[in-house]
């Protein structure tokens, strides 16, 4: 029942030209209803089109330990028919309207949105309540769903030469707390074994309105929105949700490294990432401006060093709370360097061509201009996703989810922008080598003897 | 006659547990609210103009977000490629990123960066472009790197050879996909020597690229008097024009420009059914298609909704028969490719060895159904919901704007055809969508293409027209 006021914020940027300053306005509203949902509002007048996100605050960090894999299907489920709109039904609405939507699982939420013509608001509202209120809990759908999952998996995981060993292997070398190191795939054991009861239990304990943000972004008044909402969502009733358990973990003591063989990798790759401090501490937006200095773009510090310098690598990705996006996390995080290298190079020399690079932030800094052109890299790739509704819509959903209130979200540019040289060599600290687990795959060792002379391993 | 009145009565009653409602997914939900009436698609503020030298200029501001997107596109792109060097402009396209006269490959990279943007490039059969976006504060910077990049490329040695190595890992990866493969083989199949007909170079023609080619090709294909500079986003349109103006100015393109491509003609005859062989496919990928109209032809926005209706969207006729009641395929679909001289109207599935002939037929039939009676006031409705609203959703951001501008340059069209889209759907009725899949959804003239294990596939065609 409070309503925040609306916001105007100005994105400060210092263009060291003299040019002016680029501004933004976002008017944000924010309302919670008496079950609890909370909404958010941003109006845009112009063009037609609403971004909507409906997000629930679960992701797969927290699902039942002996069900991994189990928050994702769930996502899979929401689209698997209720009551009163049996399978199909919101695929068919979405786009008779002129929409399109999806969901996505993530460590901490799990989102479903949707982009369509203006016109059509009231029935996007009237299905996200719908599968709000209850789903179909039928097996045969869930059955459906596992299959649709499992093939996800066979496609994405199995299939892919490095099995995507970022989401499976590395927190599992990284981490010890079980929610921070297990896969979020999940295992087909897991999925197989998931019921109708767990279905019914987990909608029960987490897609419950207080544990939810609708948010919605487009040429719609607030208070349009807001009365809307409550007529679609107000009698929904709220739930029991488990409280958070504490997810940090400090620094590892010692490094870790895996070394597995993939029969479908023709060239070597591995993934290396560190534990994260929380959100809110002081290094969190020094160490997402490092992750982006040393990983994004041809101009990135590892891609000058490991494959236009040294000839060492062929592709360099990664960076700061890869999965999620942002500094949107609990407990922690990590930081992800993946690094797909030459044969015959041993991963040692891969190892200490990093390591080397981040001694040289840390014991020189960054030179100003550097660290100008790095920040205004982050902050335009920050605009651009929030140029379309629904992807304003999503981050203003984290945001509220997160934090309760837009402001730190909003305020984003000035953390950036905030960030010193000195800040950047405090946080390359926190990428020792003790800290760090890595994951080596290497094409099958008769395949890699045969083409690198030097051998895989050291 | 009982179970008649009792299938209607369930069907108003509301849900209870002893007598569930025989709901499916296409009746809807009663008590979903109606849409409300549709609003217009807003038209872009498109201002223009025309170099001395010939380039075209056409900036939208666009508020919001304070970004920018930049965009040079030229006409030409691979149907510029001769016989002799299939895939060509798809490695100048790279090779463009490799350096100028006064930056190095890395120096772009880091000025690219500092603008808070990505270089791209690319080329499609109409054009090649060179697109950058970052923030609007840097627009001088963005508009002299795609100056830089178009006038001054260098073309050095090591990035040429970057660029041919990357090529050869790009044609290994898509020579495995069987999509790629049959998409190859229709266009040649269906343009034969038009420059339509190739769509990737090969290991011959990627070898064949040097540094000299790169640089006389460049110069030759690339001139104002075929380019279109595009500046979308939170900016001025008078300063930028000016700043176009002194980076453009004097730009002019040496040798003789290449001809446009001639309009293609449809081949003779009836149906061709190609197979191609890929042994141990558990799957074959189909593609069946004609030549299509010009965009600019009356029959085009008829066209669109008949598409969409047939192929185009989710709860089309052939995704719910293939997809949704037989379950042969997956992910079936169709769409129309608008070319400059005549693109293509084609249907694709990738489908089970055994039930290949079985959804061919399925497709043919469906074209046929499309060819011979006229679809329903709900499909009319429903695929102009489809296409507008996607469109709107498409135009929200300034590279989606951008998108289509350069489309519509590179079709010949003027902005203002964005605006008339929903007008000119409103206006297309049964009768015309009927009409125009008589033309381009002809079963009996179509082009087939199916790749897969010929041994095992053959004998399934066969009673389709494939030969034995």
């Amino acid at each position: 029942m409070l309503s925040a006021a609306a916001l105007l914020i100005p994105a400060l940027l210092a263009p060291p030209s003299g040019a002016p300053s680029p501004r933004m306005s976002l008017p944000v509203k924010t309302r919670v209803l008496s079950n609890g949902l909370t909404v958010v509002v941003s109006e845009q007048p112009g063009s037609p089109v609403v971004g909507l996100t409906v997000l629930y605050r679960i992701g797969w960090r927290l699902e039942p330990k002996n069900r991994t894999g189990f928050a994702h299907l769930f996502e899979h489920l929401m689209f698997g028919g209720t009551p009163n709109a049996p399978k199909g039904v919101f695929d068919r609405v979405c786009e008779g309207s002129g929409g399109t939507n999806n969901g996505q699982t993530r460590p901490d939420v799990t989102i479903y949105w949707e982009s369509f013509p203006s016109p059509a608001l009231d029935r996007f509202l009237w299905l996200e309540a719908d599968r709000m209120q209850t789903l179909a809990f039928e097996a045969a759908a869930l059955d459906n769903q596992r299959d649709v999952v499992k093939e996800e998996i066979r496609v994405n995981v199995q299939n892919d030469p490095y099995g995507l060993f970022e989401y499976q292997d590395l927190p599992k070398a990284l981490f010890d707390k079980w929610e921070n190191a297990h896969d979020g795939y999940g295992d087909f054991h897991d999925l197989d074994a998931a019921s109708v009861a767990d279905v019914k239990g987990f909608f029960a304990a987490y897609y419950r309105p207080n544990n939810a943000v609708l948010a919605v972004v487009g040429d719609v008044p607030a208070e349009e929105v807001f009365s809307k909402a409550e007529r679609f969502f107000g009698a929904i009733p709220r739930g029991e949700t488990p409280a958070r358990p504490d997810l940090s973990e400090p620094p590892r003591a010692e490094s870790a490294v895996v070394v597995k063989e993939s029969a479908l990798a023709k060239t070597p790759a591995l993934g290396m990432g560190w534990r994260m401090p929380v959100r809110t501490h002081a290094d969190a937006i020094p160490l997402l401006v490092l992750g982006e200095l040393l990983h994004n773009g041809r101009a990135a510090r590892l891609y000058a060093a490991l494959v236009e310098g040294s000839e060492i690598a062929t592709e360099i990705s990664g960076g700061f709370n890869p999965f999620q996006g942002g500094a949107w996390y609990d407990g922690t995080t990590l930081l992800l360097s993946r690094i797909a290298y030459k044969r015959g190079v041993p991963y040692a020399k891969v190892l200490a061509a990093v390591d080397a690079e981040v001694v040289r932030i840390a014991k020189e800094g960054v030179p100003a201009e550097e660290l100008s052109r790095v920040k205004t890299k982050i902050l335009a790739d920050w605009y651009a996703n929030l140029e379309s509704r629904f992807g304003l819509s999503m981050e203003l959903a984290q945001a509220i989810a997160f934090d309760g209130r837009p402001d730190g979200f909003l305020e984003f540019p000035r953390r950036v922008e905030a960030v010193t040289g000195k800040d950047v060599r405090r946080a390359a600290a926190w990428l020792v080598p003790s800290g760090r687990a890595t994951v080596v795959v290497t094409p099958l060792k008769g395949e890699a003897g045969k083409a690198g002379k030097a051998g895989a391993t050291p | 006659m009982k179970l008649v009145v009792g299938l209607l009565l369930a069907a108003a009653l509301p849900l209870s547990a002893e007598n569930p409602k025989k709901a499916d997914s296409m009746t809807l939900p009663e008590d979903l609210p109606a849409l409300l009436p549709d609003k217009p698609l807003p038209t872009p503020d498109v201002v223009r103009a025309t170099l001395p030298n010939g380039l075209v200029i056409q900036v939208v501001r666009k508020d919001g977000v304070p970004l920018v997107s930049v965009r040079l596109v030229v006409r030409g792109g691979l149907s510029d490629d001769g016989p002799s060097e299939p895939g060509f402009a798809q490695l100048l396209a790279d090779a463009l990123k490799e350096g100028t006269a006064g930056r190095s490959g890395p120096d772009l990279a880091t000025a690219v960066q500092g603008a808070g943007g990505d270089l791209a490039t690319g080329a499609l059969p109409d054009s090649l472009t060179i697109g950058v976006s970052g923030l609007a504060t840097k627009t001088p910077l963005l508009l002299d790197l795609v100056a830089d990049v178009a006038r001054r490329a260098s073309f050095p040695a090591e990035g040429v050879a970057r660029v041919k190595a990357l090529a050869h890992e790009r044609l290994e990866t898509d020579e495995s996909d069987p999509a790629f493969v049959a998409a190859r083989a229709f266009s040649r199949a269906l343009y034969g020597s038009h420059p339509y007909g190739v769509i990737a170079p090969t290991a011959a023609s990627i070898d064949a690229v040097t540094s000299e080619g790169l640089r006389t090709e460049s110069r030759r294909r690339l001139r104002p008097e075929r380019s279109l500079l595009l500046v979308v986003g939170a900016v001025d349109p008078a300063v930028v024009t000016a700043e176009a103006k002194r980076l453009f100015g004097s730009w002019k393109g040496s040798g003789e420009a290449p001809p446009p491509a001639p309009e293609a003609k449809s081949p003779a005859g009836t149906r061709r059914i190609e197979i191609l062989d890929r042994p141990g496919s558990v799957q074959s990928v189909l593609v069946v298609g004609l030549l299509g109209p010009l965009r600019t032809s009356a029959d085009a926005g008829a066209l669109e909704l008949a598409m969409t209706i047939y192929g185009g969207a989710f709860t089309s006729r052939l995704v719910q028969n293939l997809r949704e009641e037989k379950g042969y395929t997956y992910s079936p679909g169709a769409g129309i490719q608008w070319l400059a001289a005549r693109g293509t109207v084609r249907s694709r599935a990738a489908v089970r060895n055994d039930v290949t002939g079985a959804s061919l037929g399925e497709i043919f039939y469906e074209m046929t159904r499309m060819a011979t009676t006229e679809p329903t006031d709900e499909e009319m409705e429903r695929s102009r919901r489809v296409f507008v609203g996607l469109k709107a959703i498409s135009l929200q951001t300034s590279p989606g704007l951008a998108d289509e501008l350069s489309r519509l340059w590179v079709l010949g069209l003027a902005p203002s055809e964005i605006g008339l889209t929903t007008e000119t759907l409103a206006k297309v009725t049964k009768a015309d969508v009927k009409r125009v899949s008589k033309r381009y959804l002809a079963s009996s003239r179509a082009l087939v293409v199916a790749v897969g294990d010929a041994a095992r596939i053959r004998e399934e065609l066969a009673p389709l027209g494939a030969a034995e």
